[in-house]
């Protein structure tokens, strides 16, 4: 697990904004009705999806950057 | 003796010509149709691994019709029977049956009951299948191009989103209209699944439907690609890249999470989530005697079932519905929309690229893994031998899926609340 905890900032950013999206879906918007209840629904399962973005973003950061790296080397 | 009861020695024939002549027409054409599935699947043109236990489960159904006792009788129609009726039914499976004891009672007679009411009715056979597909899926190709890859799943679900306002002006419902629109998707799981949430009286012929032109794709899609792709932009060779290489923990970590998170936002769909991630995670675990269980004996003998059952449900009175004709109609627009959507992605992935990404590569953004990506290389290929997009298009066609599953997630949890 060295890759994921060298790159853990990107990993738990990534899951934090995923959770607050999670929160923002499904604890918050019920709380809500009619309109206000779908832009806090459709607004937190897009938080959540950026959430898991982030995380891939961080691997393809991570795994350039290893690339580069090797390139170099050689 | 008399001749009628020498008659009742081919019940198959005398309950034919019984029948009305809508019933007796359609299921005559539905067994000449299961025939040329088999056919078709043989040659390649469908899908084989569906297509022939598909084709000859529908021949079958059509053909095996008796006159039940009046016990199964009863228990079939769930109504008492007149002792003398003369009530027409197969021995496969009743589908519609729901009471507790009659469905008990079926369970003993109907040879094919026990796998629909425990693995098909409640959409196992749909998960066991994803789990294969998650078997399979590398998902380092997503993680290595994520922007790419989710922009074109994205651009490639058009299909999906289009033809459900497009349902609901054509007066479906939007149970209906939603698993109607999930053809576009491109995956029959999903579509099965869907269909069973939502508008479980018509998944029948949706999933037929749906298997029926997924077997197409990679049949028709190419003209598509031709049509709207010039030679020149399909001939476009992608920048070479060195081979990125991410790691099995990081897609074993990323599989959890992901997993994680879609089911905490879309319960309703977390069996196609937690199915898809558990064959990713035993695939990245490297648990080789889990991933040569799943994507063996699993995956192909739900595969053949699935083929099966979807075979034996297409009766000649659930074909005789006049919703089929539209959904003939909807399914094969979604599907196109779908393409168009991917294509459309593709275009714009190569201008916002300056010009160096093959358009082609957009197609691959819908999910019939790995049909499309296969589809897009063989096109490209055919202008210019020595390009290769395949990372690229694999990346696009897995993002695919699990953007396909985040809809069906989307759908099966948003629509049950709009009135």
């Amino acid at each position: 697990m060295k890759n994921v905890a060298a790159n853990l900032r990107y990993w738990a950013s990534g899951f934090a904004i995923a959770g607050l999206g999670v929160i923002a879906a499904r604890w918050i918007a019920p709380g809500f009705e009619g309109t206000a209840r779908l832009a806090w629904t459709i607004g937190g399962e897009l938080f959540a999806l950026t959430g898991l973005l982030i995380i891939a973003i961080g691997v393809r950061r991570r795994v350039a950057a290893a690339s580069a790296a090797s390139n170099d080397a050689t | 003796m008399h001749f009628s009861d020498l008659l009742n020695i081919f019940q198959g024939i005398t309950s034919l010509l019984e029948s009305s002549w809508s019933i007796m027409l359609a299921r005559i054409f539905l067994m000449l149709l299961g025939m040329l599935l088999v056919y078709l699947g043989k040659k390649g043109t469908l899908e084989p691994l569906l297509m022939i236990p598909m084709g000859l489960g529908m021949s079958a159904v059509n053909a095996g019709v008796l006159f039940l006792d009046p016990t199964t009788a009863a228990a079939v129609n769930e109504a008492p029977v007149a002792a003398d009726a003369a009530t027409h039914g197969t021995l496969f499976m009743a589908p519609m049956v729901q009471n507790t004891d009659n469905l008990m009672y079926i369970l003993q007679i109907d040879f094919l009951q026990p796998i629909y009411t425990f693995a098909f009715s409640n959409g196992l056979i749909a998960c066991f299948v994803f789990m294969g597909i998650g078997v399979l899926l590398d998902v380092g190709f997503v993680l290595a191009r994520p922007f790419l890859s989710m922009f074109l799943a994205l651009c490639a679900e058009l299909g999906t989103v289009a033809t459900f306002p497009i349902a609901v002006a054509m007066g479906f419902d939007y149970r209906e209209a939603a698993s109607i629109a999930m053809v576009g998707c491109a995956d029959g799981p999903m579509v099965l699944f869907t269909s069973l949430t939502l508008a479980k009286h018509m998944f029948v012929p949706i999933t037929v439907v749906a298997y029926l032109y997924l077997g197409l794709t990679y049949g028709g899609y190419p003209y598509l690609i031709r049509l709207l792709i010039p030679a020149k932009l399909r001939a476009i060779k992608m920048p070479a890249k060195k081979s990125l290489k991410v790691t099995a923990d990081e897609k074993l970590t990323f599989a959890v999470v992901a997993c994680t998170v879609l089911c905490l936002l879309f319960p309703s769909a977390a069996p196609l989530f937690l199915s898809l991630f558990v064959g990713v995670a035993v695939r990245e675990a490297g648990l080789s005697y889990f991933v040569s269980v799943i994507d063996g004996p699993l995956l192909y003998g739900a595969t053949m079932f699935l083929g099966l059952l979807l075979g034996v449900l297409c009766e000649a009175s659930v074909i005789l519905d006049p919703k089929v004709l539209v959904l003939l109609v909807l399914g094969i627009l979604a599907l196109l929309l779908s393409g168009i959507g991917g294509i459309i992605g593709g275009y714009l992935a190569y201008f916002f690229s300056g010009r160096k990404i093959n358009p082609v590569i957009g197609i691959a953004g819908v999910s019939c893994v790995p049909s499309t990506a296969k589809v897009a290389q063989k096109e490209v290929s055919k202008v210019r031998p020595d390009s290769i997009i395949l990372p690229e298009a694999l990346g696009a066609n897995i993002s695919g899926v699990i953007t396909s599953a985040i809809l069906t997630g989307i759908y099966v949890t948003l629509i049950p609340l709009l009135k």
